[in-house]
């Protein structure tokens, strides 16, 4: 079960950062080569992203969502730190092929070079954080829309295993920027996680400690 | 324990009132797994709870309904977790930490020697339940025994007896235990 819960983790990681732009109008995406193009090099240019987030469950059952708020932290090549302060604490954090995981009562460490299902889900991440995961359309029908001020990318899951979990994730790129503004996963019927990624700083100092397993 | 003519009707319920939901830290220990997240109950206009778990990061878990008459309904449940007899465990500390005695469940009415407090002995296809009533009338301790096995051991703390706080539960010879921990939700931010 800890693997599960491990790749559930990485799973959720993937879709790292937006704001959906309520009440935006989106068209199909005129020029899709010259967007890809603007997110390499922001991607290339990307050393470091530090941000706060507010995840927001909406579960059908609910007219209300769940609020879960926290900080995430990036730093190439491929260390992430994935925090939530409140509600509740929960850390994860990948850094040289490991994944470390830890809660209020437990923690735990992963290598991710010892599961062809952790290197890639890794792969995942980190092509989703630098943007390589739009160049994946082997695992994903992609589509990509535009508005004045957003990209929009819809990724349909075309594996079956990911399809029990997701019917769709949708990535908001801030049209300015290029960074990702909000992320959202949609699951069956009309549960979904949305996760928006705000104050975002790009290229600051992060202290190597953030990534360090304690 | 000698009996007692209190009536199970006077049993107060945790998981009512103007709360719109309940959430809590979770821990669930299976064997040498372990498995975190967060658990929501919520009642569902007096019929019924749906008890949903999932993951700190938002991923659904499983979705449960719980029916006054004692109905069951599994609404979702991850592939990955499809284990009957952790659902079945589940499936059994829900149901009487819900609905403790139901309707038409056949009971005796005791009194703990120790604390003087009434408890409740029914018996269900799981075996005997032991309720163990506080003073304010709810059930603050859960024993399940089949034969002279204890199965499971529930306490549920509550501060000031009216709004629980957590929940533990300790199953066994199967080693399961479950922690339920109230979080407590900035309200301003829970949006209808």
């Amino acid at each position: 079960m800890n693997r599960t819960v491990a790749f559930f983790a990485c799973f959720c990681l993937i879709f790292v950062m937006p704001h959906a732009g309520a009440q935006e109008t989106f068209k199909p995406m005129s020029d899709i080569a010259t967007f890809k193009e603007k997110l390499a090099a922001m991607s290339g240019a990307t050393q470091t992203i530090v941000c706060n987030f507010v995840q927001e469950k909406n579960l059908s059952v609910l007219s209300e969502k769940v609020i879960s708020k926290g900080q995430f932290y990036f730093k190439k090549e491929n260390n992430i730190r994935w925090e939530y302060t409140d509600p509740y604490k929960y850390l994860i954090i990948i850094s040289n092929n490991q994944l470390f995981t830890r809660d209020d009562k437990n923690q735990n460490q992963y290598d991710i070079q010892s599961s062809a299902m952790f290197q890639e889900m890794n792969k995942f991440i980190s092509g989703c954080i630098q943007g390589d995961i739009l160049k994946n359309d082997r695992d994903y029908a992609i589509t990509y829309f535009e508005s004045s001020r957003s990209y929009y990318v819809t990724l349909i899951p075309r594996n079956e295993k990911m399809k029990q979990m997701l019917n769709e994730v949708q990535i908001f790129f801030d049209r300015k920027d290029l960074t990702v503004s909000s992320l959202k996963m949609i699951e069956s019927g009309e549960d979904y996680t949305r996760i928006n990624f705000i104050d975002k700083k790009l290229n600051t100092e992060i202290p190597v400690e953030k990534f360090n397993f304690k | 324990m000698p009996e007692t003519a209190i009536s199970k009707n006077h049993i107060l319920p945790w998981f009512q009132g103007d709360t719109i939901r309940f959430l809590f830290r979770a821990h669930v220990e299976f064997h040498r797994h372990h498995l975190g997240g967060l658990m929501l109950i919520k009642p569902m206009n007096g019929e019924s709870y749906r008890v949903l778990f999932m993951t700190e990061v938002g991923i659904k878990i499983f979705d449960m309904e719980f029916f006054r008459n004692g109905d069951f309904k599994l609404h979702y449940l991850l592939d990955a977790m499809k284990r009957k007899s952790l659902l079945e465990s589940l499936k059994n500390d829900m149901g009487l930490i819900l609905y403790p005695v139901g309707g038409d469940t056949q009971i005796e009415m005791r009194k703990d020697r120790e604390t003087g407090n009434v408890v409740i002995q029914s018996m269900n296809r799981n075996g005997v339940n032991y309720f163990f009533i506080n003073e304010q009338n709810r059930v603050n301790k859960i024993k399940q025994r089949d034969g002279c096995i204890q199965r499971m051991n529930m306490t549920l703390y509550s501060a000031d007896s009216r709004e629980i706080d957590s929940i533990r539960i300790c199953h066994s010879p199967v080693k399961m235990n479950i922690y339920l921990s109230k979080l407590n939700e900035n309200r301003s931010e829970i949006s209808e």
